[in-house]
């Protein structure tokens, strides 16, 4: 299983959608500071990198915090 | 000369918190959230005339009957609050008034939170060290509750109050502890108290700048950043009995714990219980799920403070057996 579909299933979970989330899945109210701490404690775990809370306050979709996670590795 | 940890009380106030009791406040979901985070379900509250002091003194008189020893000999009193009962003086003073200690006694203020008990430690290890002083007490806690904003739920349920004492007494034997101690002060806006001091006074007008503020993201990210590597500096972390860290989030310690591959029965979790005590966190920690242990001793305990600041204080110390360790609840 890829880093990008592991971490996709967890975001299903942190997000607690109904379905499981794609990339293109746009954030609603769920995408709150608990949210956001999740993901910082996800993408570390699974990616090694450091996103900063106020970085991921201003993505929108799943695919702003995965290119937020490239940015850190390229 | 060396010196050891001989007895511990910690002291929780009268007004025990459920979650259930932030319903008029919040909705159910934040209710939720917050507790699913945090791990906090019960926090204990001081009554409106209740200080740090009336905690921390407490538990020295019970710390002093337990022991079935005196505090009258003790050469320093090192008081560790941020939330004294006045600016000046020192809470140490008040303590030291009222538990009657000599002339002779040195008066100590630290402001620290979070990192302030190992903080405190490292200073009586190091006072004892330097020859002049044999039995120290150092006295932690704080009443973080009369900092919160009632309608901030980042905070508003997330803390709650405890006084402790621990007595530090030179020892031939025991063996001298490594302390790691540091700051980034990069997060002095991440965790603050805005006014009610020289730099901001409180004003009647606006008082919302005299809640406590927490940037739960930075912080996150401080400590993500920086204990994960602060324990495996500490040493083989398979030699730990007990990783006692300061209790700020459950998530957060469990990530934590993963990341320095530590197993779950060497970092105790208590903060369902207590919430954050700020620098009573440790020595709640200690009392709450390692009595026996630490009573029939000793154990290779490994202390981990950080917050506030940013700052971390952290240290490896043979712990016990100790003459005494209580938690009382007033």
């Amino acid at each position: 299983m890829s880093d990008v579909t592991t971490f996709l299933e967890e975001m299903t979970e942190i997000l607690e959608a109904g379905a499981p989330v794609t990339a293109e899945h746009t954030f609603g109210d769920e995408w709150d500071s608990l949210a956001i701490v999740s993901t910082i404690a996800l993408v570390d775990e699974i990616f090694g990198v450091f996103l900063e809370g106020k970085d991921l306050a201003g993505c929108t979709t799943v695919q702003s915090v995965l290119d937020l996670v490239d940015k850190q590795t390229t | 000369m060396n010196s050891k940890i001989t007895g511990l009380v910690c002291c929780l106030p009268p007004i025990r918190v459920e979650n259930d009791a932030f319903t008029s406040r919040f909705d159910a979901k934040a209710i939720s959230d917050v507790a699913k985070m945090t791990g906090v379900a019960t926090r204990f509250w001081t009554e409106d005339n209740q200080t740090t002091a009336d905690l921390c003194i407490e538990a020295a008189r019970r710390l002093e009957i337990g022991m079935e020893t005196t505090l009258t000999d003790c050469d320093a009193i090192i008081f560790v609050t941020q939330t004294p009962d006045h600016i000046l003086p020192g809470t140490s003073f008040v303590a030291h008034r009222d538990l009657g200690l000599p002339s002779a006694c040195t008066c100590l203020d630290l402001n620290s939170g979070c990192s302030g008990y190992v903080l405190g430690l490292s200073l009586a290890q190091d006072l004892i060290a330097a020859g002049s002083y044999k039995k120290i007490l150092l006295l932690a806690g704080d009443t973080i509750s009369k900092t919160l904003s009632p309608t901030d739920r980042a905070t508003a349920m997330v803390f709650g109050d405890a006084g402790t004492a621990t007595l530090i007494e030179a020892s031939s034997t025991a063996e001298r502890s490594e302390f790691k101690i540091g700051a980034d002060s990069q997060g002095v806006e991440s965790l603050k108290i805005e006014a009610g001091q020289f730099r901001k006074p409180k004003t009647a007008d606006d008082d919302r700048d005299s809640y406590l503020f927490m940037d739960g993201a930075e912080v996150f990210n401080f400590t993500l950043k920086s204990i994960p590597s602060l324990v495996k500096s500490l040493g083989d972390v398979e030699s730990f009995d007990y990783v006692f860290m300061h209790q700020a989030n459950a998530f957060m310690l469990k990530h934590i714990a993963k990341k320095a591959k530590l197993t779950p029965a060497q970092v105790p979790i208590n903060i369902e219980k207590f919430g954050n005590t700020s620098s009573a966190t440790i020595p709640l920690l200690m009392c709450d799920t390692a009595k026996s242990d630490l009573l029939y001793g000793p154990q290779n305990c490994a202390l981990l403070g950080f917050g506030v600041g940013f700052s971390w204080a952290a240290c490896v110390m043979k712990i016990g057996p100790l003459k005494h360790l209580e938690i009382a609840y007033l």
